[in-house]
């Protein structure tokens, strides 16, 4: 009997009964081919225990993944999320944390900032105050109107730039306004001058602080100036769009290639709402890099995974314009975005410069840092960047 | 509607690594939790050194990938994802001359029993003087537990060819072995 053969069958797993049974007759009495067998016993335990005890080094695994451009999902390759619907319910957190935080940010800002068109307001009583007085000219001399008060018609004799001032106010209360046509039509049948009214600047802005300080006439409400010195160019109606390009770094830095073959990486596109000349709020989308760090468990130990994802996220904004420091055609603004990616919750900060060269086009420049905050079996990590934006923003 | 990827065959998922770029990047990520520690063990097996099992790792995979990005047909996704490694491992073996290197055979864990270390230790090391082809065969079917008939649709050979070799592969390492083996 070949007892080699037996012994291959055996570890083959082939072996029957039978001829097993015939084997283990010859081990019990052949001493030299016990050894043999034992030996080949402790080489097949071996080599299986090493077999399953392997652990797949997570260098191997973040390297494969970033050659390829993928994402190693945190905790779990398989996500099970291939449907559009499980794909959509894996986004909704983070679209309507989007979606609260817009509403909450409108609602806040109602309520500092009432909208009421048709109310009689102090500056109402103030520009009417203001309209029945006499006015100094910038030559010193006291004007004093000859016809009767109606405001705007008032408005229109008093050139100098504080009676301007006056005028545009009263151009402004519901009660007294008569439209410039209006006017022009009365001054085509008498003779008054008329001037037209022009845009409240910041300078007006003081210049009527200055001529309520000079009539004593009732102090302005703060609460109200958004709807005295509402521009014709802002309104409820008002909608921007922006584009923008990110250059930031990555903390911690993540030295692995992500995928690149979308040219849509590293930019934000916005849709924003103006509520008034400086504030407005909006939602915001874009792509980009991401070093992740974190720990996590391979096979039977605990591994450090780098990686450097490409994300799609999506955010509520508010951004804040401060028209009132604006140096020739540039003034500073903040931007805030809350929301969130595929992994996890975002936020960013934007603080930056606009240019507009004119009403409807302006060019952003900034500095930006932002936050991806994530969880790896139960644990939390953050991912941040710094960086400069730069953008363009078009008003309809 | 789209099966889970849990459920999905190799097939299903081989193909979808040619779909959109989410969909290649879940199937991709399914397929290498199935496959990827079976091939990095076949490749620190058969490469004899972690740096060069990496290599060649990382190397299976772009191939894996795009074959399927180019919907090459495929039968057997395991089968192939292995000829591969096969391939590479075999090319990147006679391209290099490569040296025993004492440092590069650490593949136990000090969680095993210090016997069981010394003697896989002694297989490893016994593993690199083989011939490739037994060293393969053996790696297949006694660490892999493959059948005989998934291991000759990777090598090509005859299943009575491969049973030959590891058999030969088996008494080698023992007679590299066994004068060792005594003193644990």
């Amino acid at each position: 009997m070949d007892y080699n053969t037996l012994l291959q069958e055996y570890f083959d797993g082939e072996l029957d009964e039978q001829r097993e049974s015939a084997l283990f007759r010859v081990l019990s009495h052949d001493t030299a081919l016990r050894q043999e067998f034992n030996t080949y016993v402790a080489m097949q335990s071996a080599a299986q225990a090493d077999a399953a005890q392997t652990v797949l080094p997570a260098s191997a695994t973040a390297s494969v993944f970033g050659a390829l451009g993928y994402a190693i999902s945190g905790g779990s390759v398989s996500t099970g999320a291939v449907t559009t619907w499980q794909r959509l319910r894996s986004y909704a957190p983070y679209v309507l944390v989007s979606v609260v935080s817009s509403l909450l940010t409108a609602l806040i800002f109602f309520l500092l900032f009432p909208w009421h068109e048709n109310q009689t307001t102090p500056v109402a009583q103030s520009a009417k105050a203001v309209a029945n007085a006499t006015a100094t000219r910038a030559d010193g001399i006291p004007h004093t109107e000859k016809t009767p008060v109606e405001g705007s018609r008032s408005a229109a004799v008093f050139p100098s730039r504080t009676a301007q001032s006056a005028a545009v106010l009263a151009a402004h209360v519901p009660l007294v306004v008569s439209s410039f046509e209006e006017q022009r039509e009365e001054a085509a049948e008498g003779s008054m001058p008329i001037e037209p009214v022009q845009p409240v600047r910041a300078e007006q802005h003081i210049a009527v602080q200055a001529v309520s300080s000079n009539m004593e006439i009732l102090e302005i409400s703060p609460s109200v100036l958004p709807s005295a010195f509402s521009l014709p160019s802002v309104g409820l109606s008002s909608v921007d769009i922006a584009a923008r390009s990110i250059l930031a770094s990555s903390y911690p830095s993540v030295d692995i290639p992500t995928q690149t073959s979308s040219s849509f990486t590293n930019v934000a596109l916005s849709a924003w709402y103006q509520l008034s000349q400086e504030h407005a709020i909006g939602i915001e989308c874009g792509r980009e890099a991401f070093g992740q760090e974190f720990r996590q468990r391979v096979g039977t130990s605990m591994a450090t995974v780098r990686q450097n994802p490409t994300l799609w996220w999506l955010g509520a904004s508010y951004r804040l314009s401060l028209a009132d420091m604006q140096w020739s055609d540039w003034h500073p603004y903040a931007q805030a975005v809350l929301g969130g990616t595929e992994v996890g919750a975002l936020g960013k900060v934007v603080l930056g410069a606009q240019f507009a060269p004119s009403r409807n086009i302006a060019l952003l420049v900034g500095v930006e840092g932002s936050m991806l905050a994530y969880p790896v079996e139960g644990v939390y990590y953050t991912a941040n960047k710094l960086g400069v934006t730069y953008g363009i923003r078009v008003q309809f | 509607m789209k099966p889970t990827l849990s459920a999905s065959t190799d097939n299903q998922l081989f193909c979808w690594l040619a779909a959109s770029h989410r969909e290649a990047e879940q199937a991709f990520a399914e397929l290498y939790a199935r496959y990827g520690q079976k091939l990095y063990l076949y490749c620190r097996k058969v490469m004899g050194s972690n740096s060069d099992a990496h290599d060649a790792f990382q190397e299976v995979w772009m191939q894996f990938h795009a074959a399927g990005k180019n919907g090459t047909a495929v039968q057997n996704v395991s089968s192939y994802l292995f000829r591969i490694a096969r391939n590479v491992c075999l090319n990147r073996k006679r391209s290099a001359r490569t040296f025993l290197n004492i440092e590069d055979l650490e593949c136990v864990s000090h969680d095993k029993p210090y016997e069981q270390r010394e003697l896989l230790s002694l297989i490893d090391r016994a593993l690199d003087v083989l011939d490739d082809e037994y060293r393969e065969a053996f790696v297949l079917h006694e660490m892999h537990g493959m059948a005989y008939g998934d291991i000759a649709a990777i090598t090509g050979d005859t299943i009575p060819a491969l049973k030959n070799r590891v058999w030969r592969a088996r008494k080698q390492i023992r007679e590299l072995v066994a004068p060792l083996l005594a003193d644990l």
